[in-house]
């Protein structure tokens, strides 16, 4: 086994450097693109998440509205 | 027998105390019903957009996985930080003897059974041995 020590100069050819570049770019670009959708799927969640509260409230609501029906049929007015 | 005839053909009412409060409450909880079901149709269109975006970022991360591979084969391969101590240099070959046979035998297994997590997780314990290796 050949050793080698830490903290050698590493040299990579002008070609490959710009490819190397041109990769790293790219990549940035498309960590971007990813930093955006998941943006937008958090934004869809939060949307998700105040759909659901909203059924929540008018479940209540339609739950007393139910209430009250059901108290008023259930104690009829004595005719006598 | 006809008077009891009679008396079951009679008909009772019973008379409803606030009729006008009553019909504004069944009037109003079908209004909320509707509107809910109207929700239930905006919920439905959100999560198709949710599971499309999803898509696209396993996509977009399958590209960008990708590309990192790319650079990673443009750089060198050195062994720069790989400094060989008597000691720990014999345990890793060890190690990396057992994980040879380790290999061997998976590889006994049907590929078919290799789920995506599992290639995943293989990819992650190799990258994670080659950052144990850069020390």
């Amino acid at each position: 086994m050949r050793e080698q020590r830490s903290g050698m100069p590493v040299f990579v050819k002008v070609d490959e450097y710009k490819d190397i570049l041109d990769v790293l770019d790219m990549v940035k670009a498309k960590i971007r693109e990813i930093r955006d959708t998941l943006g937008s799927i958090n934004a869809l969640r939060n949307e998700e998440d105040s759909e659901l509260a909203m059924w929540n409230s008018t479940l209540n609501e339609i739950e007393k509205k139910v209430e009250g029906i059901d108290r008023i049929m259930f104690e009829p007015e004595q005719a006598w | 027998m006809v008077k009891m005839k009679e008396q079951s053909n009679e008909l009772f009412f019973v008379q409803v105390k606030a009729p006008n409060e009553v019909r504004r409450n069944i009037l109003e909880t079908l209004k909320d019903i509707v509107e809910v079901l109207k929700s239930f149709e905006k919920f439905k269109h959100i999560r198709h957009q949710k599971l499309e975006n999803i898509n696209h970022l396993r996509v977009l991360l399958r590209q960008a996985n990708k590309m990192l591979g790319d650079l990673r084969i443009k750089l060198p391969q050195t062994n720069l930080r790989a400094i060989p101590v008597k000691d720990t240099a014999k345990q890793p070959k060890k190690v990396h003897h057992k994980k040879k046979k380790g290999k061997s035998a998976e590889e006994k297994m049907p590929k078919k059974e290799m789920t995506e997590v599992d290639k995943l997780e293989a990819e992650l314990s190799a990258i994670e041995a080659k950052l144990k290796s850069l020390g």
